[in-house]
């Protein structure tokens, strides 16, 4: 398909256009084992693996947002966010409360920002 | 045991939480009349409560980025209730701005949903009773937040009748809370200070869902060979690392599970 968009071009029925196309196969992908599928009863190996779902994508998406920067990774003392992460974890493990995750992770995110050097 | 961060109110009869009244018969009765869909329905959604730090700026951000990218106020809140799926929100208004091919826009926003194909997955066996309706319902509003949330309690062995009610509370409230933070991001657009650094709070939500699924060693190791292999391949087209990085994760955790099976592990 040769059509492309630009910000200034785009016309509001090509973006509402894009926008449902995206939302119904998104919704397609939610109904797929839930109402598609859902007869099918899962195997003993499916169950197993499914355990390791929420671990290994919730890390997949925490990981590369505080060790990447701008797409380069950094592992340095720098990285800022890196380390209020490492914070909000180590909060996280300890109280097993999700407020205190965020509320430990942004404080010292803003600690460590003004910081000099 | 309490759950992560949600402490039910007692039950105005008998004084004990619904988890433990609801976790074995009491006084011969399986449930009691005043622990209803409805009474499910008002914990899940104040489960959600705790996380609504995280989820408020991802939705204003969400927002701006929408406006910032060329999309009227209506569209980018309209993209908020469709959708409903923030990563891939972002990814899709960032392509727009780029000019990107809406067949690119529209290949993103699908792998990086198809997440979702797996938490249907791992959603449906404990909805297995549920009728058509209620799975329509439920499978509109899965949601990193949505599933993390309540497939905790389910695997903590949630009573079956409480499950709709509880997951519908939960994805209720996140949906209008979404729409409510979107909308006001579309309308704020750029004037928040950049220098709150809010966007942060994006990971730490997920950071705050991924740590209580960390239970032992093969979650562990999931979770690690998830993060790593993410990282790793992060400069692969159309956000496909976040895809590896799962397969991997899974394919790690049941290895170790394989390799430790005579040894259970304590839960963390």
């Amino acid at each position: 398909m040769g059509v492309r968009m630009t910000s200034t071009q785009m016309t509001s029925t090509m973006a509402l256009l894009v926008i449902s196309l995206a939302a119904a196969g998104t919704y397609l992908l939610r109904l797929s084992f839930l109402y598609l599928m859902r007869n099918w009863t899962p195997t003993a190996t499916l169950k197993r693996i499914l355990r390791y779902i929420p671990p290994a994508t919730l890390a997949a998406l925490v990981l590369p947002s505080i060790l990447l920067d701008q797409g380069e990774l950094d592992l340095t003392l720098e990285n800022t966010r890196m380390l209020a992460a490492a914070c909000a974890f180590l909060v996280g493990w300890k109280t097993r409360s999700m407020l205190w995750v965020l509320a430990s992770g942004m404080i010292s995110l803003w600690v460590l920002q003004a910081l000099p050097g | 045991m309490g759950g992560w961060g949600v402490r039910f109110p007692a039950c105005c009869n008998c004084g004990r939480t619904p988890a433990a009244a609801d976790l074995e018969p009491h006084n011969n009765k399986p449930m009691h009349d005043t622990h209803t869909p409805g009474r499910y329905f008002y914990l899940g959604a104040s489960a959600v409560v705790p996380i609504l730090p995280g989820v408020a700026p991802f939705g204003l951000i969400s927002g701006i980025a929408a406006v910032e990218s060329g999309l009227s106020p209506t569209a980018a809140w309209l993209m908020s209730a469709m959708i409903f799926a923030g990563a891939s929100q972002l990814a899709a208004v960032q392509l727009m701005a780029d000019n990107a091919a809406i067949w690119i826009v529209l290949l993103t926003v699908w792998v990086i949903n198809l997440r979702f194909a797996m938490y249907s997955a791992s959603l449906a066996p404990h909805l297995r009773h549920v009728g058509t309706p209620g799975r329509l319902m439920a499978a509109f509003l899965v949601t990193d937040h949505g599933y993390g949330m309540s497939v905790l309690r389910f695997d903590d062995g949630m009573p079956i009748p409480q499950r709709l009610p509880y997951y519908l509370g939960i994805g209720v409230t996140l949906w209008v809370v979404w729409q409510a933070t979107t909308l006001a991001g579309a309308l704020l657009g750029k004037q928040l200070p950049p220098d709150w650094s809010l966007d942060f709070a994006i990971p730490l939500t997920f950071l705050a869902l991924l740590i209580p699924t960390l239970r032992g060693g093969p979650t562990l190791a999931a979770g690690l060979t998830g993060g790593v292999v993410a990282v790793v391949c992060a400069a692969l087209p159309y956000n496909l690392g976040l895809i590896a990085g799962a397969v991997c994760g899974i394919a790690a955790g049941v290895m170790a599970e394989a390799l430790s099976s005579n040894r259970p592990w304590v839960s963390g």
